[in-house]
């Protein structure tokens, strides 16, 4: 079965369309405003006609360079390409802007890579063990892990503690609008329709991270040319030697382990594992401060754990048939129209398909690893278009990518709406990352506090009595102390110096 | 505006947010028995908001260090007339089409963003029609995802 699987996958039809999906996933993922959900979307209905493996080889090999191209972009230009590179923005921009930008794209690729790998052999060894475990999970555990992963906030709220909840706060209550859970009522629509299935995650994100960049250049466009510089580059190899190598080594686990984690928990995609591994490492560092003004460490723990996630998403999809993120929930649609369907049973059914998967996940690494630096050179030139004709061509591609997900012009208005809530948000120094969280959580949040109150019958003891379920909620709460305790220790040490 | 003037607008806004997500909670009804209702949620994020907003109107009133002025050179005029185009190119995106909608929109936006030493109006011209032409043709011919048409049908 192993060795037929290695065959489908080794034929030449089917290497082409792996590499033919890294390359597009790579495009969709740097191009700001397309996102690798989109890539897989738009390629699934071309997947239903192939042979099983060809189709499911070719989305995974979008999903492979979607996920990883995102990198490309948010280094050159500062913004996120696909929501998974946010936290590869806070140390690859200013890197890019040190004369960086060689050794940040090497770095980054050569750990997305090997991001992917360790996510893979995860999902082949742990899939069978953990699928007993997460069979268990109830609403219970679901809302503690909501809890513990707004918890992140706290840490990533910069200067302001206060600032950075309410602008969490303000996520979750933009994630209320549109049909509430569990009941469907129609909440804060105004009576508009386009509401009803709330703001897309894509115009929020293209809106505050895009737009608002967008905007403010144009306030700031006497400067526009000056800050604008080729920036030196030169890599060989990955950029990185082989002492970085071995100082980066448990950066790399630890990443890595986050992203596959949060990719087995359903509903926190590989934006949240970015952001967690890069505070988990900003934390564990040994100089926390250098954090955010171009530090590889900060763009490795970001792309090593949103490929990660990859593997770790695809071990739920897989044994459980619960998706993990958006694109494997799309992934999930490719397979049960191949007539593979997830389950306990999946590897005795359906053998030769799921090692399939297996080995194009590892193709498709190795392909992106070849393409994504063998193709640098190309998007590094990038840099050489000057802002002000580069700014307006990634606004009309943030602009066709909000339109595309559902054809309604209304998208792009939203996208605009929220880049002028971004540009409020930083005239008013709130930072903008909380917002994200906020809203990315927002309904996983009620659906699961609900459905747990209602089995309960309104006891909330259980929150505390289930042992998951209280060691998520306990280290919310520790974790929540540690970045006050810090942040107290820091406000002490800056009086004693006034002083 | 110093630190503390936005400080004391950021809690104010946020409180009348707050204010406006708990009063428009109220009449979300509980369909459900055993149910918290849909409403439950939101009044907790929107009391959430006003309290956040209180402390840090409390922080900003008690906090006596003093806070500088801060020197801008904004260019109000250019980032008002970079909102205005975007604005303008939404506006037109379905009945315009989106060929014609972009190649305006980025010339415009072009211009507007360039400053008299890097301005040259030919070539805006050619990279606004050329851009618009090319992602119009990877998305509809190669992807084949629609735009719109507009005025300009083919």
């Amino acid at each position: 079965m192993i060795t037929q699987a290695l065959m489908n996958v080794l034929n030449p039809s089917c290497l082409a369309l792996i590499c033919l999906g890294v390359i597009v996933g790579i495009i969709f993922g740097s191009i700001p405003g397309l996102s690798a959900t989109m890539a897989v979307v738009l390629f699934l209905p071309m997947s239903f006609g192939m042979e099983p493996t060809n189709g499911i080889s070719l989305l995974i090999g979008l999903y492979m360079g979607g996920i990883s191209g995102g990198l490309i972009s948010a280094i050159l230009l500062k913004i996120p390409g696909t929501p998974s590179s946010i936290a590869t923005v806070f140390d690859g921009g200013p890197m890019a802007e040190h004369g960086e930008a060689g050794k940040a794209l090497g770095a980054g690729i050569l750990y997305s890579g090997l991001g992917s790998l360790i996510g893979i052999i995860a999902l082949i060894f742990i899939a069978p063990y953990l699928a007993a475990l997460t069979l268990k999970f109830t609403p219970v555990e679901y809302f503690s892990i909501a809890v513990f992963s707004l918890s992140i906030i706290a840490s990533l709220s910069g200067d302001s503690l206060v600032k950075g909840i309410l602008s969490g706060l303000f996520g979750l209550a933009i994630a209320l609008v549109g049909m509430a859970p569990i009941d469907a009522i129609d909440r804060f629509t105004f009576g508009n329709f386009n509401l009803l299935s709330g703001f897309d995650i894509i115009g929020i994100l293209v809106g505050v991270f895009a737009v608002t960049d967008i905007i403010i250049s144009g306030f700031d466009r006497q400067h526009l040319g000056d800050t604008y510089k080729k920036l030196p580059y030169s890599l060989k190899g990955f950029g990185i030697t082989m002492q970085e190598f071995k100082e980066q080594f448990g950066n790399m686990i630890r990443s890595s382990i986050i992203g596959v984690i949060i990719g087995i928990l359903p509903g926190i995609g590989g934006n949240v594992a970015g952001l967690l591994s890069y505070t988990a490492t900003k934390n564990a560092s040994k100089h926390p401060e250098k954090f955010g003004t171009g530090i590889v460490d900060g763009v490795i723990a970001s792309e090593t754990s949103n490929n990660a996630v990859i593997g770790g998403s695809l071990i739920p999809l897989i044994t459980m048939g619960i998706p993990g993120n958006t694109v494997s929930a799309v992934l999930l649609g490719g397979l049960t129209i191949h007539g593979i369907n997830p389950g306990p049973l999946i590897f005795e059914k359906s053998g030769v398909y799921v090692y399939g998967i297996f080995f194009a996940l590892i193709v498709s690494t190795f392909a992106m690893l070849l393409f994504e630096r063998g193709a640098l050179r190309i998007f590094v030139k990038l840099l050489d278009i000057p802002k002000h004709i580069l700014l307006p061509i990634v606004m009309v591609c943030c602009a066709v990518g909000a339109y595309s997900s559902n054809s309604r012009v209304f998208d792009i208005w939203c996208v605009l709406g929220f880049g002028l809530l971004g540009l409020v948000f930083k005239m008013l120094k709130v930072p903008s990352t909380p917002l994200i969280i906020g809203f990315i959580l927002g309904k996983m949040t009620e659906e699961n506090l609900r459905r747990a109150l209602q089995a309960s019958n309104g006891d909330i003891s259980m929150f505390f009595t289930r042992p998951i379920s209280l060691a998520f909620l306990l280290t919310a709460a520790v974790f929540i102390c540690y970045v006050l305790w810090g942040k107290y220790k820091g406000r002490k040490n800056k009086l004693a110096e006034d002083e | 505006m110093n630190d503390k003037t936005k400080n004391l607008i950021c809690s104010g806004v946020f409180f009348l947010f707050g204010a406006f997500l708990y009063f428009e909670s109220l009449s979300i009804k509980v369909l459900m028995t055993k149910d918290l209702g849909s409403g439950f949620f939101p009044k907790v994020i929107a009391v959430s908001i006003m309290v956040m907003a209180i402390v840090e109107l409390i922080i900003t009133l008690t906090n006596k260090r003093i806070v500088k002025d801060e020197k801008t050179d904004r260019d109000i005029k250019g980032g008002l007339l970079t909102i205005m185009c975007m604005a303008a190119y939404i506006a037109l995106y379905d009945s315009l089409g989106f060929l014609l909608s972009t190649a305006l929109y980025l010339f415009f936006q072009i211009l507007i963003l360039s400053t008299e030493k890097n301005r040259r109006i030919p070539l805006f011209a050619l990279i606004s029609v050329a851009s618009s032409v090319v992602i119009y043709v990877i998305f509809v011919y190669a992807i084949s995802m629609p735009l719109p048409t507009g005025i300009l049908s083919f």
